[in-house]
């Protein structure tokens, strides 16, 4: 056991959460130094100042909507998040999303040491079930930077049904975890054990998916009733816009208690009352289709598991977004049951990370009060996406497709071997190309690096070349290629810590953010 | 049979065609509603694969969701069955300086010109200190530009800097000097190329085949054929089985050769036949090249020919007998007037002498000058079946 603390954080698009397992052994999340224990995933860069994260920050979006960053998570992995691609700078300096999620982190962390009064590193950050590799990295990355030690990344479904079943709601069976965010929606198919152990069996989404699009669906309805009561475009104002999205977040909300909700809206210099009821709201979740969406990634994830919707035990209902009717109607109808919802909706993420890390880590006391969480088994970490590789398709007129060797959601650490021939006589080099995704189509799937080879002597054509990949429980990936006669390694590849920063950049964001206190 | 689930687009907007694109047959037509879920989800799934197959995925989710309504509801299906969606700029990542052209030659190979360029500019000011992101520049530059991808002329020029400024750091990299010279070549800089080869060959313990061919295609695009030929000779012995490079230099000095002609005077005589014989050698083993030089190779066969065989003096004098027999048809022919000479035309009275004069005056200067049969066949306006491919131009 030790006594250096652990935390688990759910870094969400919207809001983030940090939270421990006590001596009691129940998880709890951490106030920030406003009492505020869920802390909006929102960056503000003031003039002349140091970056403040939080309540403040998201209030200055109105008034000051350019060197404001939100719903930066849609964008790890790459450079951007914003929708017209452009790359988010504020005063000359670049800030992509592993960057604004450090300052998020950091923040969660002064938070955390201020609960400890000291230093706390080890953590466990979870992320969308459907994240591939190179956005599970960023997130390590973005970890790093904000002085994290990150011990694992894991699912946010499998860390909510971790903190749903140590609540003592579980029962054994098969959940589905509907978990629909503020950016990102997850659908996981996990077996219960009778002793609590979690398997995932199969998992879905789609993780630019989530609150922020029905907010957006409701602006417009919106800046179509003002444009007709005032011929004003509320979007041509960007304060405007800003304060028509804070509102339109509130109104989804109260639509979730309240049939009808109303705010006044400013465009133009003219104030107009808009009314939304909760039919209306729904019909505009149908008309974008993203209750079909919803619905299509439901029964495929089902499907995936190698079940109908009839075998499901139970619905875990996960996430601030998935307080919206129609979404709970729409899992009702589909799976045939009522879902359930977390005591904790908002934090049940956070918790379940604090209990993988704390179990981890061995912080609880077997003896204690926190037996249960010792002896649970843990969680069985799977494979987000497939992993395979390029090669021709010597009976489909040589085309080149992508092979899948270790299929989506097998369980972690994987490791799979399949043996080519080479494609030509006297081939002398090979490139061993990595993909992750689970299509043959190569335009489906993500290339995750390439390396070349070369042969000792040129060999015939089908001479056999055996390709071994193995992902590691910390998610590393690396792929070999052997000469299948001799035996000669010919080639190997790691999947590197691949971000959209380059060494420098982090290494500058690094040293800013160990002297930056962030508000 | 192709899979159902898997086509992205209807062959046509025939119900049958609209049926078969869910499926049906084999499926019963009761399943229509069934299938097209099956479809649909198929493509849902897909939408989250990457920024490429998600554009694919939601355009033939459109195109589902229009076919489905065409069966279903009798709404009409628009020709064609959905509009292209531009497929996103597929935003590289940066990868470490040291993989970059890796990656960039990667995307190239995989035809991303876009991907490259971009995954190269963003390496350019993300390693400003690296040789390698200038050069993966100017290679991306290259090919664009000798694939019609690119024609504005300042991403030339600013290739060239990168290729410069790359070569500047690694003049021990022999595919840095190909691709200067090659992009030197497209610009039109020969002076510039020539020197660069020059410095190659000092530098390098051999030159990269793509230089030879650079230069040789310089030189002969702006005249130095002597140069040019010479160093077509040199690129065709450094990458003998570079079919298309030997094609490409066939069909050059072809269109140099052409313009040699007509054969006026010995020195040009040997420069075609020189011509001639180079690229008959570059176009070995090419069959259309070697199609395009075969009717040079038959003209610079009888281009040595001269109108007039024979000792220079006696041909002299037979001109000047000649002109003396011709002297009174001269003096005949000063006493009547023109008008009335050629109103009675050839077989008038003093038409034919006219002629005959005429015909002498405007021939005797061949065999007075020592010409070459091709003058006189160009003169004369004398066909054959391969003058067009001789005079493409005539």
């Amino acid at each position: 056991m030790t006594d250096e603390p652990v935390v688990g954080i759910d870094l969400g698009t919207t809001n983030s959460v940090v939270a421990f397992v006590n001596p009691a052994g129940a998880a709890e999340a951490i106030a920030d130094e406003d009492g505020q224990r869920t802390i909006p995933s929102v960056v503000h860069f003031p003039e002349g100042g140091d970056p403040v994260v939080g309540s403040l920050a998201k209030q200055q979006a109105v008034v000051d909507p350019h060197r404001v960053a939100a719903a930066f998570k849609r964008g790890m992995g790459r450079r951007t998040f914003l929708d017209d691609d452009r790359e988010f700078v504020v005063d000359g300096t670049t800030y992509p999303p592993e960057a604004l999620s450090a300052m998020v982190l950091k923040k969660l962390k002064q938070a955390a040491e201020a609960h400890f009064r000291g230093e706390v590193r080890k953590a466990i950050i979870t992320v969308p079930a459907y994240f591939g590799d190179a956005e599970r990295k960023a997130t390590v990355t973005a970890g790093e930077m904000a002085g994290l030690d990150v011990l694992r990344v894991i699912n946010e479904p499998t860390a909510a049904a971790l903190a749903h079943g140590l609540g003592g709601d579980a029962e054994a069976g098969t959940i589905l975890v509907f978990d629909l965010g503020g950016g990102t929606f997850d659908v996981t198919v996990m077996a219960v054990g009778a002793d609590g152990s979690l398997e995932v069996k199969s998992t879905g989404g789609d993780h630019r998916f989530g609150g922020l699009d029905f907010d957006r669906l409701i602006v417009d309805r919106m800046a179509a009733v003002v444009q007709a009561e005032t011929g004003a475009d509320l979007r041509a104002d960007p304060y405007a816009h800003q304060d028509a999205l804070a509102k339109a977040e509130e109104m989804k909300k109260e639509l979730s208690r309240k049939e009808t909700s109303t705010r006044p809206l400013t465009a133009g210099g003219r104030s107009v009352m808009f009314t939304l009821t909760r039919a209306e709201f729904d019909g505009l979740l149908a008309e974008s289709g993203h209750l079909q969406e919803a619905e299509d990634h439901i029964i495929n994830t089902i499907e995936d598991a190698g079940m109908e919707p009839g075998g499901i035990t139970s619905v875990l209902m996960v996430g601030g977004s998935s307080r919206i009717i129609a979404f709970k109607d729409l899992v009702e109808r589909v799976i045939g049951r009522e879902p359930q919802f977390s005591k904790n909706l908002d934090e049940d993420v956070a918790r379940g990370a604090a209990f993988m890390a704390a179990k981890l880590e061995e912080t609880v006391d077997p003896d204690g009060p926190g037996a249960a969480l010792a002896q649970l088994p843990t969680p069985v970490d799977v494979a987000s996406r497939g992993l395979g590789v390029q090669a021709l398709d010597s009976q489909g007129g040589g085309q080149l497709v992508n092979v899948v060797l270790i299929d989506a959601n097998t369980p972690v650490p994987a490791h799979a071997e399949q043996t080519f021939g080479a494609s030509r006589a006297d081939q002398t080099d090979l490139e061993l190309v990595l993909t992750e995704g689970e299509e043959t189509d190569l335009d489906f799937v993500t290339e995750l690096g390439r390396t070349k080879g070369t042969f000792s002597k040129p060999v015939p054509l089908g001479h056999p070349v055996t390709v071994r990949l193995e992902y590691s429980v910390d998610q590393r990936i690396t792929a070999k290629a052997i000469d299948g006669h001799s035996g000669d390694l010919l080639c190997e590849l790691e999947v590197k810590s691949e971000t959209a920063i380059s060494d420098d950049e982090k290494a500058a964001l690094l040293s800013t953010l160990a002297n930056t206190t962030i508000g | 049979m192709a899979d159902w689930k898997t086509q992205k687009e209807p062959a046509s907007a025939a119900r049958a065609d609209l049926l078969a694109y869910f499926g049906i047959p084999p499926s019963p037509e009761s399943d229509l509603e069934k299938n097209i879920a099956t479809k649909r989800r198929k493509w849902v799934r897909l939408e989250t694969s990457n920024p490429k197959g998600e554009a694919i995925a939601k355009r033939v989710g459109a195109t589902i969701q229009q076919a489905s309504e065409a069966l279903l509801k009798g709404a009409p299906m628009p020709t064609p069955t959905a509009a292209p969606v531009e497929e996103p700029v597929v935003r590289a990542t940066l990868v470490p300086v040291e993989d970059l052209l890796d990656h960039v030659t990667g995307l190239i190979m995989g035809g991303d010109l876009r991907g490259a360029m971009e995954m190269a500019t963003k390496g350019q000011e993300a390693y400003p200190d690296s040789w390698i992101p200038r050069f993966a520049y100017a290679r991306v530059v290259e090919v664009a530009w000798g694939g019609g991808e690119l024609d504005d002329p300042r991403h030339l020029e600013a290739a060239i800097r990168s290729a410069e400024r790359a070569l500047a750091e690694r003049p021990d990299e022999p595919a840095v000097w190909a691709t200067t010279a090659s992009l030197l070549g497209a610009a039109g800089r020969y002076d510039r190329l020539d020197e660069v080869v020059q410095q190659a060959e000092r530098q390098l313990s051999g030159l990269p085949a793509g230089m030879h061919l650079s230069l040789a295609m310089g030189l002969l695009s702006r005249g130095d054929v002597e140069r040019g030929l010479a160093a077509a000779v040199r690129a065709v012995g450094a990458a003998p089985h570079d079919r298309a490079a030997r094609g490409d230099l066939a069909a050059t000095i072809v269109e140099v050769a052409a313009r040699m002609l007509p054969i006026s005077s010995s020195d040009v005589m040997k420069s075609y036949d020189e011509a001639v014989a180079v690229a008959a050698w570059c176009a070995s083993g090419v069959p259309e090249a070697e199609a395009a030089v075969l009717p040079h190779r038959v003209w610079a066969a009888r281009a040595g020919t001269r109108v007039f065989a024979g000792n220079h003096v006696l041909r002299t004098a037979l001109a000047t007998y000649s002109a003396f027999l011709l002297l009174p048809l001269h003096t005949r022919l000063g006493s009547r007037p023109a008008w009335k000479v050629l109103w009675e035309g050839p077989g008038g009275k003093g038409r034919d002498e006219v002629w005959t004069l005429w015909s002498f005056n405007s021939q005797a200067p061949y065999a007075w000058q020592d010409t070459f049969v091709q003058r006189l066949h160009h003169a004369g306006g004398a066909r054959f079946p391969w003058w067009h491919a001789v005079y493409p131009a005539v």
